[in-house]
Formats: structure tokens, C-alpha cells, sequence
């Protein structure tokens, strides 16, 4: 376990707690930010670099789509 | 107002919303019981109850009517601020209408703004007729208030009172109120959307009712100068304009046109949506 | 009957005099167009003459009413440039047979090999049909497809959504399935069998014409592919969200890189071994050369989270990314980007990317001429210990009829050699290239 795993490990689990326990729920009227368009990530933005790393990289996908292929890997 | 009014504001600020908020509905029913013709207490009601006797109206029903003439004119009579007599000749509510065409002569000796004597302030309606601003009093209400938000805030604000809308201040966050109309067909139910930034939107016509005449389909915008709907109007007529007032004024107007609802509207170079 | 004249000027003195004043500013109103449209333009360039590619993209998305959209893409790719081979370099030069065009190159004493001959089209296109059913749940479901002369690829993939907790919470589930069909120039190679030599015809079966339309030679090849993707998106507060997900992917076939190869070199001096040191091997006398083998199945699972937060008026995001398969490879991704709203209308958005792999059990550098053939091997540098960074920047500008933005990336990718591949020659060598990228890419969207 190096250290970059170890911080990371922890705030993935801090915030899986957060999301567990701190749940209050939000009201509609209170969503306003989230709302906001620059808080969706960018689907064609995100496709485009999947593609990329796919190519230079060993893993693939694993963030919010399945499917696709190409001859790069 | 007969239907339901409310104001959207964007702002951070609690206390201009609410103040604003206040300001509209308290306007909205000021304007709602002066002029209802079914409140015993209203000034139409006074002016309808007359008997052919001369009545003193403030300034702001003076203007009303200024404006409700203007409007006759404009329509070439068309539009009569003392067509409401009609109602007794055709059944508003739901479902086909039974209607008395028989009943249309004798109403229409009561109607017609050129057997008015209005010099303004005094106003002297014949026994027998009855004025209406009930055309012309949701715009004008939706003006009111805007007119006054302007003074009050720079904050984006919209004011709708039952689709007749008009909006202020800056354009919001997402750069537009995106307003649901019934003017655009899309494919299944849903209403088509209009991105406004600025100005107003009013709606003529009512998509859901109509009167079936002989197995015509006629709206239920009625002619005053021959007390008949007007044939071949189109469903729902939408029109965007700077003031409420006149965006509803387009609307009539083009809807008393009929057929050539559209060629008026292009004639008059106003961003229209019409449904037929 | 037409009223006679434009009662436009009419009307606004009329409705002066009933309020009092009319606002300067004419109406704004106009049409939410039904079509949004989103065009991308990438061009990806790496150093040392290596890949290049320019990418058309386009997105299509039509909303029919509240429940009912679909959306619709289309990708067309060209790519040239160079790229490993899988060979190690070495105090001679080295000639190789091109994979692409059949044509063999030469690679200079002390350089790591590159083929050369890398040419390639692609187009892709995917269509998408989402339908919304009861309060608060959604379906989609689609098809996508890929081709290009050695490769090419359908599959379809389905999701389901369902919304609750006022909306604040989104659970979903989806599963896509892809066929390939793998169709190497020359037919696909007996693995672990030497590449032929420069005067050999090319090709480890078949013709080895090297048609130009696509692979000739033996049969074509096929895999398929299996994902499961299983996830929830969680509001945390005004201000914050959380996504989770979880993926599963399995595929079986040919997984195999028909171009790749791994140099054999002697275990003492590092220098290549030769063909005839390897039995049953044919023609003259040349470099050994072995093309590679992959397992047939290969299964991974991935876990992610993404955590994004919005300010006042700014907003940033952060994830993190943990794969492992069964080839022995476990890689870490995570990512941070900083949403800068400068304006309404403009934005600057920088990002970092941290990316770091182990290598796959069978991957190796080099093999030694004294031990046995492995059952797999790959010198695919893509499977080797790599660590990588991204760093970038997105610019946007909103117009009145759409938005323009502008990307520019910078990648830098560091490779580690298998343990105790940097043995006599070989270690006065860099055996993996290290390689950086910069990617533009220009995009605009609008409605329509």
C-alpha cells in the first residue's frame, strides 16, 4: 500500500461515510447549484478521453458506461 | 383573474421576494375586485348597474377604457369592450355548445361601443349594455406589477399570471425563462418551450375548447359586429411583445382575424406561434 | 378580411397612454431548438513521429417531450504515426516487416523499434433511445458499431435508472455486449513463432498479399466482450454530490495484438538471439523475433467514485479509479478538475490526471533464449508498469447561437522494464520510450 493509495482509500471511504450517515435529504427548492450546467460532467468531453487512455493504457472504462470498442487495445 | 398567478423570483435576497411577492398579489386582487363584473362592490359592476346614467370613473379605469376604444378601432369593431352580452347566446362550458342564434338580433341592439357616449371621465353606457375589461385586465395587471418590479430590483423576475407573462430585470442564470406553450405541436402531449429574455408572452385561444357549429369547429372568440365566433381561427395564437398588453392585444386582434390570423401577424413583424 | 395597414405604431401609443411608458428593449423570445448538437474536432499528436490522429466527433441528442429522447454519434478517426512493436533495441540495426503495409523498415542501431507503417481509418457511431417510465425511473437502451480495415465491432447495451429520496438519490444498472471481429493484414500469426525474416514472405500464414482492404490471408479472428456496471449518485448537500460505481467486464476471444512482438535476446551480453537457435524455425538466418500471446479470456472489475462540489460560482470535481484484472494488472486513476466561471459566458476549466498501472503477469520486456517459452508474453509496453500525468486546460465561450471551447492537454506516459530485462547491451538502452502527447481539441455546441 503505498501512501498515494492509502490517502486515497481514505477519502473514498470518508466520503462513502459522508454519503451513508450525512444524508438529510435536500429539498428541491434547495438543488439550485446542482442544477447548474457545470455541474454534469461533460459526456463527449469524457468519451473522447475514455477513447484516449483506452489506447495507451491497460484499463478501460469503469466510470458511468459499458460498451464500445476498437482496434487499439 | 380566473386562473393562477404567480412570480418567480432569482435572488438570494429573502426580503425582496417577499416583498415583491406581496406587492403582486395585492395588485392582482385590487385589479381583480375593481373591475370583476360579478363583485357587487366593483366599479363595473356600478357602471353596469348605471340604468343609462352618466358615471365618473378615476383615471385608471379612464385609461382602461381609452385603451379598450382603442382596441375597437384597431379591430375595426371587431373587439368591443361591450361584447360580453354574447355569453347569453352561446354556453362557455364544457362540452359542444348548445347556442341560441336566435337570441344574437336582440343582443346585438345592446352592443357596440359607437352607442357609448365616453368622454372621458364620464361614461354613459344605454340601459341595457354592459362593459367587460376582463379582455384587456390580466395584461394590464401583469404590466402593473412589472412596471413596479422594475423600480424595485434589478433581479431576474417573472410574472405570469395564467400564461400571460412578462419579465424583468436581468435575463437569469441560464440565460432565459424557458416558458411551456401550447401554441407549438410536438409529437404526444407536451407542450412546445420558448427561451424568453426579454419582454412578454400572452396566449389567445383555448386548445381545449371549442364550439362545433353544424360540424364546423369555430374557436370561441367572438366577432361583436356580427355577435358570431370567428370562423377559421386557429386554435392557440401566442405572441411575444415588450409589454403584456400589447402581446395580448396582437393575439385578439389576430385571432378576431380568422383565417388571415397569420398574414396579420407577419404583416405586423411580432415573434408569433400559432396553432391551427 | 385584412385590416388595412400595421397598427403596430398605433397599438404602442396606445398602450403608452394606459401605462405610462413602454420598456426600450424589444421582446426576446424565441424557439427552444429541439436538436442539440455537439461537434468535436481532436487532433492527438505524440513525439518522436509516433501516433498521430485527427478525430471528427459529432453528438446528436433530440429531446421528443419530458420522457422520451434519443441520442445519436458518430466518430470518424484517422490515425498514422509510428508505434512499438514490442521489440527491445540493440547495438545493430534491426529489420522488421511492416504490419500495415507488408513493406519491411529498418531501425537504427540504439533505437527503440517503431513501425512505421501505421495507417488507419476508423468510423464508429453509436444511437441511444431513453424512455422514462413510472415517477422516477428510466431505460435506455442501444446499439454501437466501429469499423476499420483490420477491426471491426458491434454491440448493444442497455441501462436502467430509478430516481428516489425526493430525487436526491439515482441507483442505476447496465450491461452492453460487443462482437469483434478481428481481421490482421497477413492473416493472424501462430503465437510465439518467430516473425519471418526481411526476405521471408511476410506474413505467418496464408497469401500475405496485404490486401488493402482488410486482413487477407487466414481466418478472421473474433472476441467478445461483457461489461456490468452497477452505481449510485448520491446528493449529499446543496453543494455536493457523490457517484459510486462499480464495474464488471469480461472478455473471450482473440485478445491478441497481431502486430506485437518480443525480442529473444541472450540472458548474458543482451545481444538478440537468432532463428535458427529456435527450433523448427525456417528461412535464413535473422534476428529471433516472437509474436505475442495473451490469455483467451481476460476479467476485470473496477470501483469509482467521483465527488463534485459547487460554489458560489465556481465548481470542482474529483475521482478516483481502481482496476484490477486477472492478467495480474492493477492500475489507479484519479482526476481533478477546477470549474473557473469567469462570466455567464465564459469559463476556464484546468485538470490533472494522475495515472498509475502494474504490469500484467505475462508481460515482458524481453525473453531470454535459455528458458522456456512462456505460455503468454507480451512486450506490448501498454501492459507494462507505466505511470502517467495529464495536465490541461478547457476554455469555453458562449455565444448567442451555441458554445465554443477548446482543449489542450498534455500527456506524459513513463514505462518500467520487467525486472531484470537490462542485462548486458540492453542496459545501455532506454527499453520502453517514455512518451508525451498534446491533444487540441475543438469543439462546438448549439442548438438547433
Amino acid at each position: 500500500m503505498t501512501p498515494f493509495r492509502i490517502a486515497l482509500f481514505t477519502l473514498f471511504t470518508a466520503l462513502t461515510g459522508a454519503a451513508a450517515t450525512g444524508c438529510t435529504a435536500v429539498q428541491p427548492w434547495e438543488r439550485d447549484l446542482h442544477a447548474r450546467a457545470d455541474m454534469t460532467p461533460d459526456a463527449q468531453d469524457a468519451a473522447i478521453d475514455d477513447h484516449i487512455y483506452f489506447s495507451k493504457e491497460a484499463s478501460s472504462g469503469g466510470r458511468g458506461f459499458a460498451g464500445g470498442g476498437c482496434g487499439c487495445n | 383573474m380566473g386562473s393562477p398567478c404567480e412570480l418567480l423570483v432569482e435572488t438570494k435576497d429573502e426580503a425582496l421576494a417577499l416583498r415583491v411577492a406581496r406587492f403582486a398579489a395585492h395588485e392582482a386582487r385590487r385589479i381583480d375586485g375593481k373591475f370583476s363584473r360579478y363583485r357587487h362592490d366593483s366599479l363595473v359592476h356600478a357602471i353596469n348597474s348605471s340604468h343609462g346614467r352618466p358615471t365618473s370613473v378615476d383615471d385608471e379605469t379612464a385609461r382602461l377604457i381609452d385603451y379598450g376604444e382603442a382596441l375597437w378601432k384597431l379591430s375595426e369593431r371587431r373587439f368591443d369592450l361591450t361584447s360580453g352580452l354574447l355569453r347569453q347566446a352561446w354556453n362557455f362550458d364544457e362540452g359542444p355548445v348548445a347556442a341560441h342564434p336566435k337570441k344574437i338580433p336582440a343582443l346585438l341592439d345592446h352592443i357596440g361601443w359607437q352607442r357609448v357616449t365616453w368622454e372621458p371621465p364620464t361614461l354613459t353606457l344605454p340601459e341595457g349594455m354592459e362593459i367587460d375589461l376582463g379582455g384587456i385586465g390580466k395584461e394590464y395587471a401583469v404590466d402593473r406589477v412589472a412596471d413596479w418590479v422594475i423600480t424595485e430590483t434589478d433581479e431576474p423576475v417573472l410574472v405570469n399570471f395564467g400564461g400571460d407573462l412578462r419579465c424583468t430585470g436581468r435575463p437569469p442564470a441560464n440565460g432565459a425563462w424557458h416558458v411551456g406553450i401550447e401554441s407549438i405541436e410536438l409529437a404526444g402531449e407536451a407542450a412546445g418551450r420558448i427561451k424568453l429574455g426579454a419582454g412578454a408572452l400572452a396566449t389567445s385561444g383555448d386548445a381545449k375548447r371549442h364550439i362545433e357549429i353544424d360540424g364546423v369547429r369555430h374557436g370561441h372568440i367572438f366577432d361583436a359586429r356580427t355577435g358570431w365566433p370567428v370562423r377559421g381561427a386557429p386554435r392557440s395564437i401566442t405572441v411575444a411583445a415588450p409589454t403584456c398588453s400589447q402581446a395580448g392585444s396582437y393575439s385578439t386582434l389576430a385571432m378576431l382575424q380568422g383565417e388571415g390570423a397569420e398574414a396579420f401577424l407577419q404583416s405586423e413583424g411580432v415573434r408569433y406561434w400559432l396553432l391551427r | 378580411m385584412q385590416l388595412k395597414k400595421p397598427i403596430g405604431a398605433s397599438l404602442a401609443a396606445a398602450t403608452c397612454g394606459l401605462l405610462g411608458a413602454l420598456p426600450a428593449a424589444p421582446a426576446a423570445a424565441q424557439e427552444v431548438g429541439d436538436w442539440d448538437i455537439d461537434s468535436s474536432l481532436l487532433l492527438y499528436g505524440e513525439d518522436n513521429d509516433r501516433v498521430k490522429d485527427v478525430s471528427l466527433d459529432i453528438a446528436i441528442h433530440r429531446a421528443l417531450d419530458e420522457d422520451r429522447s434519443f441520442n445519436l454519434n458518430f466518430t470518424v478517426d484517422s490515425l498514422t504515426g509510428a508505434t512499438p512493436n514490442g521489440a527491445a533495441p540493440t547495438n545493430e540495426p534491426q529489420t522488421f516487416t511492416g504490419a500495415s503495409s507488408g513493406k519491411s523498415y529498418t531501425v537504427p542501431a540504439g533505437e527503440v523499434p517503431l513501425d512505421p507503417s501505421f495507417l488507419d481509418t476508423r468510423i464508429a457511431g453509436s444511437a441511444n433511445w431513453q424512455q422514462g417510465f413510472g415517477e422516477a425511473s428510466r431505460w435506455n437502451v442501444g446499439l454501437t458499431f466501429s469499423d476499420e480495415y483490420d477491426y471491426s465491432h458491434i454491440g448493444a447495451n442497455a441501462r436502467l435508472e430509478h430516481d428516489f429520496n425526493l430525487k436526491n438519490t439515482t441507483v442505476y444498472l447496465g450491461v452492453a455486449y460487443g462482437q469483434d471481429e478481428i481481421n490482421p493484414v497477413g492473416g493472424a500469426p501462430v503465437p510465439l513463432t518467430p516473425l519471418p525474416g526481411p526476405s521471408d514472405t511476410p506474413g505467418g500464414e496464408g497469401e500475405g498479399e496485404g490486401e488493402d482492404d482488410g486482413g487477407g490471408g487466414g481466418p478472421s479472428q473474433s472476441k467478445d466482450v461483457t461489461d456490468l456496471l452497477v452505481g449510485v449518485t448520491q446528493i449529499l448537500s446543496r453543494r455536493s454530490l457523490l457517484e459510486l460505481s462499480f464495474s464488471y467486464g469480461r472478455s473471450s476471444g482473440y485478445l491478441n495484438d497481431p502486430y506485437k512482438i518480443l525480442s529473444v535476446v541472450d540472458p548474458v551480453t543482451g545481444l538478440p538471439a537468432y532463428t535458427d537457435q529456435f527450433p523448427g524455425a525456417l528461412g535464413i538466418r535473422s534476428f529471433l523475433y516472437l509474436y505475442e500471446n495473451r490469455p483467451d479470456s481476460r476479467s476485470k472489475q473496477s470501483a469509482f467514485a467521483e465527488w463534485r462540489y459547487a460554489f458560489d460560482r465556481d465548481s470542482m470535481a474529483v475521482n478516483f479509479r481502481y482496476m484490477t484484472d486477472d492478467w495480474g494488472v492493477r492500475s489507479e486513476t484519479a482526476e481533478a478538475r477546477y470549474r473557473w466561471n469567469i462570466n455567464d459566458r465564459s469559463y476556464l476549466e484546468p485538470n490533472l490526471r494522475y495515472y498509475t498501472q502494474t504490469a500484467a503477469d505475462f508481460y515482458h520486456t524481453v525473453l531470454f533464449i535459455d528458458r522456456p517459452v512462456p505460455q503468454f508474453a507480451s512486450a506490448d509496453y501498454r501492459l507494462a508498469d507505466l505511470d502517467a500525468y495529464t495536465v490541461g486546460f478547457k476554455y469555453g465561450h458562449l455565444t448567442d447561437r451555441g458554445e465554443f471551447s477548446v482543449r489542450l492537454e498534455y500527456y506524459k506516459q513513463e514505462g518500467t522494464p520487467s525486472p531484470g530485462s537490462a542485462v548486458g547491451e540492453l542496459a545501455n538502452h532506454e527499453l520502453i520510450l517514455p512518451m508525451q502527447a498534446v491533444i487540441a481539441q475543438f469543439g462546438y455546441r448549439f442548438k438547433f
